[in-house]
């Protein structure tokens, strides 16, 4: 479920800037991260993000009803 | 003091809002334009954070080696080597970030010139050797004191490889190192300095939480198998 609202915010945030808007000169565009890449680059790091907080949060949880 | 802190909520959420910053805003904030660094300059958020949560957590594997060896409560055993195990795999990270920046700016994967890189690879052995000499005892006592006593060795060279020895020697490419200008000099706007210092934060704060539940669920066997 968080992954899922993670990758909705990272949609939403995509929509609200387009691809060009990400590139603050065309020097940086021409480079290795522009338009689509980025925001590719954006969502898999979010993505992975969300899933290794989403385990550590539930194997927190499952750790702390064994401490009790 | 430590149960308190591992179950708070706060700098775990904190945390994790820093490195969605870190994820997302450090590929959008505008960078200064640097020649051969161009774009990969951005793995600055992530590459450098790494190597400062190992420093954080050896830090603290320092700290409760100490308290080990001052009171002897297998607690403090336990606390110092799981900091170790997880400043271990961040200092792998940091290693691996560090290899891909220097593909795309120096051409190679590993520069065996470079006393940074080499005295990272050194430091990495120094606290392999440490889970070594943890693994070859069967007494759990005796684990634990000598692998208190190998900490505070280990911490030392771990700081002059890689803080020292760099910055004394003229061979080293990193920025800040060898006589070469840190990248405070580069960064005039502060730009990158915005998503520099909170990706540290989180980094550091994601490191510790993994750290925190891996104590816990260690002292949670002990206590079953009433090991201490």
């Amino acid at each position: 479920m968080k992954a899922l609202l993670s990758f909705l915010f990272i949609a939403v945030f995509t929509f609200l800037f387009p691809d060009n808007a990400f590139c603050s000169d065309e020097a940086v565009a021409e480079t290795l991260m522009q338009g689509n890449k980025l925001v590719s680059v954006i969502v898999v790091l979010s993505i992975i993000l969300a899933g290794i907080v989403v385990f550590l949060f539930i194997l927190d949880q499952r750790v702390k009803e064994m401490e009790k | 003091m430590f149960e308190k802190f591992a179950r708070q909520f706060w700098w775990k959420a904190l945390s994790v809002v820093l490195l969605f910053y870190t994820v997302i805003y450090g590929f959008l904030v505008k960078i200064p334009e640097l020649n051969i660094l161009e774009e990969s300059i951005r793995n600055l958020f992530f590459h450098v954070p790494m190597w400062f949560s190992m420093m954080t957590l050896m830090a603290i594997n320092l700290y409760f080696s100490i308290a080990y060896l001052s009171n002897g409560k297998p607690r403090n055993d336990v606390i110092a080597s799981k900091t170790a195990t997880v400043g271990f795999l961040m200092g792998v990270l940091g290693v691996i970030t560090g290899a891909v920046w220097a593909r795309v700016t120096w051409g190679a994967w590993w520069v065996f010139a470079e006393v940074k890189l080499n005295g990272a690879a050194a430091a990495l052995l120094v606290y392999a050797a440490y889970f070594i000499l943890r693994n070859s005892f069967t007494d759990e006592e005796m684990k634990a004191r000598f692998s208190a006593v190998y900490a505070i060795f280990a911490f030392v060279m771990f700081m002059v490889l890689i803080n020292v020895i760099p910055r004394m020697t003229d061979s080293s490419l990193h920025p800040g190192n060898g006589g070469n200008p840190g990248f405070n000099s580069y960064d005039l706007d502060s730009h990158l300095r915005m998503v520099f210092y909170p990706a540290v934060l989180g980094w550091i704060g994601l490191a510790l939480w993994i750290s925190t539940i891996m104590i816990r669920l260690e002292l949670i066997f002990r206590k079953k198998h009433q090991l201490d």
